[in-house]
């Protein structure tokens, strides 16, 4: 210890940093036909990441045709009118880029990130992917194998992997939030190619996307280019109803059991919790982050540090467009019955509905968030995704700059007001897994 | 960021027009830009006074700091104890002398930093203006560790339950079997932890390991971020100076050897949906190989690329899976081929024949000129974007320094891949891919096992669990009525050519003695030798066998009708107790089997199963002692073809699990004997022939003389 006293002594702190909280400039247009554009330009790295937001997810299906939001995000790398089958991927990859795609309940997101001098392939690519893509059988059926092996992969041959299928069906009877985005797959395979045409031509459309570029660009030639490539794309001829079905409350408890093929039994609850962007929405978040962010959260140094009930164990919120769910994700420990760790779940939750949270975790949970937002803010495409979100659920781009003072703004009064509002057996399901007898 | 090199990087020399909005041609891709420069930056770096090496990337576009610790040292065996370099890595962050692990996680959550510690040094992440609270509770880890009992504890029973869920988990499974098949169970890599790996995991273990291996001599802290040099010396002086350097020690290991012929294996897990197929084998491709660039254009050719060989066959043109990669991939003491697909349990044995296929392909056809240039553009692209990230630059500066590579490495391994023929990948993928001699693991539904059966070079799968250790899974329904008796009656009647077991007891009544030759050729430190085994036995009781290596006795045993013993290399010289002698004389008898039930041993017919290709009776013998051993009889022979016996099970403690294959069978004096037996214990392979046999030999009781 002496010898530490005596080296900090000799040493003393005279660090300076120069870094300033970050702030993201942005130009936010659209073009004649509704696509709305958003361009942030920053030359740090040569790369530039060029993205289109879909206003479209799982809630906007048929609930005769669950699974197609996804399964398009699976079709429209199959080509376009000048675009051969298979050869997306390839320019993408000639280019030295790489990309994606992924779907949510609320929207569809693809995107590239490429090379700099490469941002006109990147306007091509998705241009062609919102101009004419190709929608046809061979590349249906393909597709479908592939969508099936994913649910095979991700869901089926995973232990707990129904999990968010067997929640949903229970804490939701009306809204499209009933079923999940792999959707099911009797839907997929009666589907003909009209109805994927439809479909297309219904949500593929420019006033229902978002084109967001970050990186290695020039605003004002981008803004050229961007009016050459999809410019010419006509506005849709269907009117998209937005998603109006309003859940009724849940009134009671749902509890019920699933086997799997597991070997340690899991507690699982979804509580009802309204939708991301409100007030209470934030505070929840909050109150979620004392109970499971970090070793030294209640959640984790109750049932995992202290009782050892559990392996794991997590809170967290969906953020999502409408009214969603909260989820709790426990594993327990080998011979621990599921109740008792419910029952020290619960006391968690009990207790952060009747006292105030101290001082010290308040601060703790607001350091957390500045650090977090700051990692928001490390690659192009993380940014050029916060940007089309913050714009395309809140209708405000700039809220990358400013949703942190959203979340500062939650006290600890209103922690608690949220813990007693939504976090009750009322408004919750509870769902026991337990191992199959015989796999 | 003062040490700047510009690399001017070229990915297509094409001339740069900005196209006016209304001229964009549509139906074909837009040529690129000019290709802009890519800077790879050059760590800034200094050594402390007790060896530790430091490597600063400022960055100071956002105000956070990140340290990694790395510390070098060899792989190692952790035979009896797997697991314990990764635990006491995380006890390193369970308390210290003067903070409980309450208090750790507490401070370092309080200012949302995370900070994670591993066999080899930590990581954290913070803000700027937190990083001395940070950097001293790293300091306080790595230095003043305490490893409290109560921690471990925690952790062992958190191990223990994680254990108990792979067996679920089809990546996990076969990630584990799959480095005890590549590379041994007695290669570093090949280990895996088990229930008693944990279990025997301790304190004392802990805190040996870190007194042997954590020094700053052997270190690397690498920093990136939001700090200057200046305020790096100074942080490092002050947190990580007092740190006391030393010796550590070295291993080296000889390379794992690539398996002879197609070897299936297959781990059964209910319920699957899908087949997680895997062909792997250790391959000789090290860091800072001359062939690098060559080997991983092809490899990214065959398997790295989404539109590779595997995905555009398998995902795209077939429909069979998610995704299929597969790659070459290096390491400093041994490389590895590796490629994998999930699919549909239906698929499986199309799938095996489809990645078999593109791995023949890569080897007998030039690749498409466009493939080629496709995959260096993606491989340039690829290193350029990956620049975003300033832990890639320090990432590489730490590579060239821990590897010994030439300064320029990364920046010339651009050219090199630029430079790379269509011919060079060919003799890459010649050196490399290797369909006919490597392991194909499944982890899947039993049901379409044997559809696999066509893959293997032996016609014979594998079977095994989630631990990587043999299981038999059982085919066929067992004959009503059939016994283990009747199985090993039959197996007696074949041995001696007779119709009856009267018969067959009168033959064994006539033989009073035998005189037995044995001869192994066994590879042991890179050398091989042989090895002689002498065998005599007489009569009721008397039985003497001397194990002869390189001119020594290394092992001896003999029984006389009052006394007996043993004496070999290791252990010394060792006089039986009166049970000892009579259950080693049983077991050597020549009509040993037809006693088994007279020495108090359980009998119980278990299944049919394959072994070798054969559908055997599996016969399973428990002792007294709760010695457990296996016998599998052919079922068109009657013959005994398989032996596994396990030993030594006890509270905790895994049992030790000896297999003979008995093949060749050839008469000696009217008995039906292997001349070929093929032990396998501890994952070693010896191969025994018999030289002579002699039934009836004249061998008198003073051959067989004990002296204590």
């Amino acid at each position: 210890m002496s010898k530490h006293l005596f080296l900090s002594i000799f040493f003393l702190p005279i660090l300076s940093f120069t870094a300033q909280n970050p702030k993201i400039d942005f130009v936010e247009y659209n073009l004649k036909n509704g696509l709305k554009v958003i361009l942030h330009e920053n030359h740090k790295t040569p790369i530039v990441a060029v993205s289109v937001m879909y206003h479209v997810g799982a809630k906007n299906e048929n609930p005769e045709r669950t699974g197609f939001a996804h399964f398009f995000e699976h079709l429209l790398f199959e080509g376009s009118e000048n675009i051969e089958r298979g050869e997306f991927f390839k320019y993408i990859e000639n280019a030295g880029g790489t990309n994606n795609a992924n779907t949510s309940n609320d929207r569809t997101f693809y995107y590239e990130v490429l090379p700099s001098n490469q941002l006109e392939l990147g306007l091509w690519l998705e241009s062609e992917r919102l101009m004419h893509a190709k929608i046809d059988t061979i590349g249906v059926e393909t597709q479908n194998e592939v969508v099936k092996e994913e649910k095979r992969l991700r869901i089926d041959n995973q232990p707990y992997g129904s999990f968010l299928a067997e929640m949903n069906k229970r804490a939701f009877k009306e809204h499209p939030y009933r079923w999940t985005t792999i959707g099911k797959m009797e839907h997929l395979d009666a589907a003909t190619l009209d109805e994927f045409m439809d479909f297309y031509h219904k949500f593929y459309v420019p006033e229902n996307a978002i084109l967001s570029i970050a990186g290695d660009i020039n605003i004002a030639e981008t803004k050229k280019l961007v009016e050459a490539y999809f410019g010419p794309i006509p506005r849709g001829e269907n009117k998209i109803e937005p998603v109006s079905i309003i859940e009724p409350p849940l009134a009671n408890e749902i509890r019920d059991t699933v086997y799997d093929n597991i070997q340690l039994p899991g507690v699982m609850m979804a509580y009802r919790i309204p939708e991301a962007g409100t007030e209470d929405f934030y505070a929840i978040e909050l109150m979620s982050m004392i109970l499971s962010q970090g070793e030294s959260s209640r959640l984790n140094k109750k049932c995992v540090e202290k009782t050892e009930s559990a392996m794991y164990v997590g809170a967290f919120p969906f953020d999502s467009e409408d009214p969603g769910l909260s989820f709790v994700f426990a594993i327990a420990n080998s011979d621990v019955e599921p109740d008792k760790l419910e029952l020290e779940i619960n006391d968690e939750f009990k207790k952060i509905q009747s006292e105030l949270i101290s001082d010290k975790e308040y601060d703790k949970v607001r350091n957390m968030l500045e650090n977090d937002f700051i990692y928001n803010f490390t690659s192009m495409i993380g940014i050029a995704e916060d940007l089309a979100n913050y714009e395309m659920y809140y209708g405000d781009a700039n809220l990358i700059n400013t949703e942190l003072e959203r979340y500062l703004k939650v006290s600890k009064e209103d922690i608690q007001r949220v813990a007693n509002k939504y976090f009750v057996p009322s408004n919750r399901v509870v769902l026991y897994y337990l191992p199959k007898e015989n796999g | 960021m003062q040490n700047f090199k510009f690399l001017s990087w070229v990915l297509l020399t094409l001339s740069i027009n900005f196209l006016s909005a209304q001229s964009i041609d549509r139906s074909k891709a837009p040529e690129p830009g000019k290709a802009p420069p890519i800077n790879l930056g050059e760590p800034q770096t200094f050594q402390l006074e007790n060896g530790l090496k430091v490597f600063l990337v400022e960055d100071h576009r956002l105000p956070s700091v990140a340290m990694n610790l790395t510390i070098d040292k060899d792989p190692h065996m952790e035979t009896g104890h797997v697991g314990l370099a990764s635990m006491m890595g995380d006890m390193m962050s369970a308390g210290t002398s003067t903070r409980t692990k309450a208090e750790i996680d507490e401070a370092i959550d309080f200012v949302g930093a995370s900070l994670y510690t591993f066999s080899s040094g930590f990581y954290f992440s913070c803000l700027t203006k937190h990083t001395e609270t940070v950097a001293e509770i790293a300091s306080d880890i790595l230095l003043n560790p305490a490893f409290p009992e109560e921690e471990l504890e925690k952790k062992r029973k958190r191990e223990l339950s994680s254990l108990k869920s792979i067996k679920t988990s089809p990546d996990a499974i076969s990630s584990r079997v799959e480095k005890v098949l590549k590379y041994g169970a007695d290669h570093p890599y090949g280990q895996i932890n088990k229930k008693a790996d944990i279990e025997n995991i301790s304190i004392e273990l802990c805190k040996e390991y870190y007194n042997t291996y954590i020094k700053p001599n052997n270190g690397y802290l690498v920093i990136v971020g939001d700090v200057n040099l200046k305020s790096a010396k100074v942080i490092c002086n002050k947190y990580f100076g007092s740190w006391k350097s030393g010796e550590v020690p070295n291993h080296t290991f000889k390379l794992p050897v690539q398996p002879k012929g197609v070897n299936v294996s297959f781990v059964h897990k209910p319920g699957a949906v899908q087949s997680l197929i895997k062909i792997f084998y250790p391959v000789d491709f090290k860091i800072g190989a001359d062939n690098t660039a060559q080997v991983n254009v092809m490899s990214n050719i065959f398997g790295g690329a989404f539109s590779s060989y595997l995905n555009a066959n398998l995902r795209e043109d077939k429909g069979y899976t998610y995704g299929s990669r597969g790659r070459v991939s290096n390491d400093r003491f041994v490389g590895s081929f590796s490629c994998s697909a999930s699919v549909r349990n239906e698929v499986t044995d199309s799938s095996v024949q489809q990645m078999l296929f593109e791995m023949n392909r890569i080897k007998n056809e030039l690749v498409d000129p466009s493939d080629m240039d496709r995959i260096k553009n993606n491989m340039i692209g690829d290193f350029a974007l990956s620049l975003e990230n300033q832990q890639t630059i320090a990432r590489y500066a730490l590579n060239t320094e821990r590897y010994n590579l030439p300064k320029n490495y990364y920046r010339d391994m651009l050219d090199k891949v630029q430079n790379v023929s269509l011919e060079m990948i060919q003799e890459a993928a010649n050196t490399f891919i290797d369909p006919d001699n490597c392991h194909i693991l499944v982890v899947g539904n039993k049901d379409i096992a044997e559809n696999l059966i066509q893959f293997d070079s032996d016609q014979n799968i594998d079977y095994y669990d989630y631990n990587a250790e043999p299981v038999k899974l059982e085919y066929k329904p067992l004959p009503e009525g059939l016994t283990a008796k009747q199985v090993i009656n039959n197996y007696l009647m074949a041995q001696t050519s007779k119709k009856s077991m009267d018969e067959v007891k009168s033959v064994f009544k006539k033989m009073k003695s035998f005189k037995k030759q044995i001869t192994a050729e066994i590879e042991a430190q890179g050398q091989t030798f042989s090895m002689q085994m002498n065998e005599m036995y007489k009569a009721p009781s008397c039985y003497k066998s001397e194990t002869v290596a390189m001119g020594m006795t290394v092992q001896s045993s003999v029984i006389n009708s009052k006394v007996g013993g043993e004496q070999n290399m290791q252990t010394g010289k060792k006089t039986f107790t009166e049970e000892e002698r009579l259950s080693n004389l049983n077991e050597h008898r020549l009509d040993k089997d037809l006693n088994y039930e007279l020495n108090g041993e359980v009998l119980v017919l278990k299944a049919i199963e394959k072994v070798m290709g054969e559908d055997c009776y599996v016969v399973e013998r428990t002792t007294d002692k709760g010695d457990v051993t296996t016998d599998f009889y052919a079922i068109t022979s009657s013959l005994l073809i398989q032996s596994m016996k396990k030993e030594g099970a006890g509270e905790g403690r895994e049992p030790m699990v000896t297999t003979m294959q008995y093949s060749d069978y050839e008469d000696y004096d009217g008995l039906k004997m292997p001349s070929k037996i093929t032990m396998n214990v501890g994952g070693q392979n010896i191969e025994l022939k018999v030289k002579s046999m002699q039934i009836n030999a004249k061998l008198k009781e003073k051959d067989f003389v004990w002296e204590e």
